[in-house]
């Protein structure tokens, strides 16, 4: 016989599983010893698209092997069901699903695509399909792009304790979606992204799920509740922050008691306040600073200040967009006299200029709270003409009014500064390499497309940075 | 074990054509039967290998190697596995697939799968039983009621000329 044919039937199998059905099918065709290895394979893979077969036979197919499944008693681990939407898709839907369940499907992934090209439509749960879900020992469910009743979204979530992962992506209709400690003792994982969110107040989630590990929410109000204690990466990008204290509408106050926390992330227009402080991992901030900020520089630099030494064990990447058109004034003494806080290193800054007068100012500001180790420029260019030689030129500028601060800034900052260089990054090397400042502007122009400034600051603001470390690992 | 005297430990196998090769305990485990052999004691003197033979343990000892010294990053793990079976025939591929199999090693047996799969799927019958020398031991009678009974598998597939 053939090396092939010879080889254990569990091993067919295995190589069966990365086909699709009708390919997978196909190989009982071969040869006599291939007759029946695909029947009795442990996942199917019935696709649609790209698929010639009829509608109509596609799913008499479909039928078909479910049914014999069940009828044979064979196990399933896996189940990829990608179909169109039809008229009879529901009822198909409510009679192969509780099947599903009977064959012991450990994974089940259904994707409905719409007949319409512009795809735009998204797919209303409980119309275009089933909104019964009978797992009563669902673990995992994700959804994306599809139009959800809260009375749907509420069912499943109560009607589903075992739930360890739920992710809505880019889903509609969703108004409130509620974690309960007690019915979801072992929910590890929650995602609730939406990209179009006009306003976060879409939709209001309230957690309080202590053994949540991960959580990521993009797009709405969320409120926390309870204890935190497993929770290790917290994401909250353009999210409204409800408080149940009194504090005032414009801080954003998070309360959470989250004390092995080693990622968190966090964009929007209000710096928050937070209530625990991660011992090592990353945080990644990105803050706008608007014109209402603006006329109050003084306290958005010490509200920014409060919440980098909240997070000073971590490893912190920052990231300052300028928006205002206006001037920025900022008192340096009250900053550094008022904040109590030692200045915080940030490992890096990246700095989005939309005012080329004012960003030297607010630059300082960031100067007397934090200790950058690599800054990046970055420019809202208004000028479409903009090119390399242009953006080198502004960088230059940036490099050296960064010099001209240390040599005539408040010395209280720069008395710590050791060494300040411009690199490059070398994309064949993968290496950043030191420029001289004047190449900027010399042909031919350096061929790098990434630059950085590096500052060095002395062993003192080091040292009580990796004291503290250590101390606390 | 490693971890206790701080050296790395280096593992002796024997092929069953008794080759002997060394390889370092931390790639050697990540086949299961040879981890559950360490973790049993038996990893003292030299550990045979009686189902795979010289020519595929040495490629298998390559992709160990290869593979373990990638950081944990799934991305490259991925490209490495295309790389290292990009260049193997089928006959080496049905090797590596046994030996991955009696070996317990979940993440070769599954590229060396996949990889056998992907040169099957789009093709026909006669090209598969070609490629593999796969004997057809149907009667033309037997054959066209079996792709009668699978009719729908065949839209959209190459014809075969020469069947």
């Amino acid at each position: 016989m053939d090396r092939i044919s010879e080889l254990p039937e569990d091993i067919l199998q295995r190589i069966l599983y990365f086909l699709p059905q009708s390919a997978a099918v196909r190989t009982s065709v071969l040869s006599k010893s291939w007759r029946h290895i695909w029947c009795t394979r442990s996942n199917l893979s019935f696709s649609q698209l790209n698929s010639k077969v009829n509608e109509q036979e596609f799913l008499t197919v479909v039928d078909k092997t479910l049914r014999r499944y069940c009828d044979q008693r064979l196990c399933i681990d896996e189940i990829l069901l990608c179909m169109f939407s039809c008229h009879e898709l529901v009822s198909l839907l409510d009679k192969w699903i509780p099947l599903l369940a009977t064959i012991g499907v450990k994974e089940f992934c259904l994707f409905i695509l719409s007949k319409d090209h512009f795809g735009s439509a998204k797919l209303h749960f409980g119309q275009s399909s089933p909104e019964n879900i009978p797992f009563v020992r669902l673990r995992v469910l994700r959804l994306s792009d599809v139009l959800i009743k809260n009375e749907i979204s509420d069912k499943i979530l109560s009607s589903c304790p075992l739930l360890t992962t739920v992710c809505f992506h880019e889903c509609q209709g969703l108004k409130t979606l509620k974690f309960d400690k007690k019915l979801h003792k072992y929910l590890t994982q929650f995602a609730f992204v939406k990209h179009t969110a006009h306003t976060v107040e879409e939709c209001s989630i309230e957690i309080d799920a202590p053994a949540l590990e991960i959580i990521d929410v993009y797009g709405s109000k969320i409120r926390f509740h309870g204890h935190n204690s497993n929770l290790k990466s917290l994401s909250l990008l353009n999210v409204e922050i409800c408080s149940n204290s009194l504090a005032a509408e414009q801080s954003q106050i998070l309360h959470i008691d989250a004390p092995n926390i080693t990622s968190f992330e966090y964009l929007g227009v209000v710096i928050p306040s937070i209530s625990f402080a991660p011992t090592s991992g990353r945080s990644n901030l990105e803050l706008y600073m608007r014109d209402d900020d603006v006329d109050d520089a003084q306290s958005w630099l010490l509200r920014l200040s409060k919440l980098l030494h909240a997070l000073r064990k971590s490893e912190i990447h920052l990231d300052i967009a300028q928006l205002s058109r206006n001037y920025v004034h900022i008192q340096e003494d009250i900053i550094i006299n008022g904040g109590n806080n030692e200045p915080v290193v940030v490992e890096h800054l990246q700095f989005s200029i939309g005012n080329l007068y004012s960003f030297p100012s607010v630059l300082n500001g960031l100067f007397c709270i934090c200790r950058p180790r690599n800054i990046t420029p970055s420019w809202f260019s208004h000028e479409s003409n903009s090119n390399k030689e242009t953006e080198l030129k502004k960088l230059g500028q940036f490099f050296r009014n960064i010099e001209k601060m240390r040599e005539s800034g408040n010395q209280e900052i720069w008395r710590d500064l050791k060494d300040l260089t411009l690199e490059g990054f070398d994309e064949s090397r993968q290496q950043w390499q030191v420029l001289q400042v004047t190449r900027l502007s010399e042909s031919p122009l350096p061929d790098f497309d990434r630059f950085r400034v590096r500052l060095q600051w002395s062993d003192r603001i080091q040292d009580c940075d990796s004291t503290s470390r250590i101390l606390e690992s | 074990m490693a971890a206790e005297t701080g050296t790395p430990t280096t593992l002796t196998l024997k092929s069953n054509d008794d080759e002997l090769f060394s390889v370092a305990e931390s790639a050697a485990i990540l086949s299961v039967t040879i981890r559950n052999m360490v973790e049993d004691g038996c990893a003292g003197g030299v550990i045979p290998l009686d189902n795979v033979d010289g020519k595929t343990l040495a490629s298998v000892i390559t992709y160990m190697n290869g593979i373990s010294a990638i950081p944990a990053d799934e991305e490259k793990k991925k490209s490495y596995r295309d790389k290292f079976l990009s260049d193997k025939d089928f006959e080496t591929l049905a090797d590596m697939v046994l030996a991955a199999n009696y070996l317990n090693m979940s993440c070769l047996m599954d590229a060396v799968s996949a990889k056998i799969a992907q040169v099957m799927e789009k093709k026909s019958v006669g090209w598969v039983r070609r490629k593999f020398g796969i004997e057809n031991d149907y009667t033309p009678e037997e054959e066209a009621a079996v792709k009668e009974e699978h009719k729908w598998t065949f839209e959209g597939v190459e014809t075969d000329d020469d069947n």
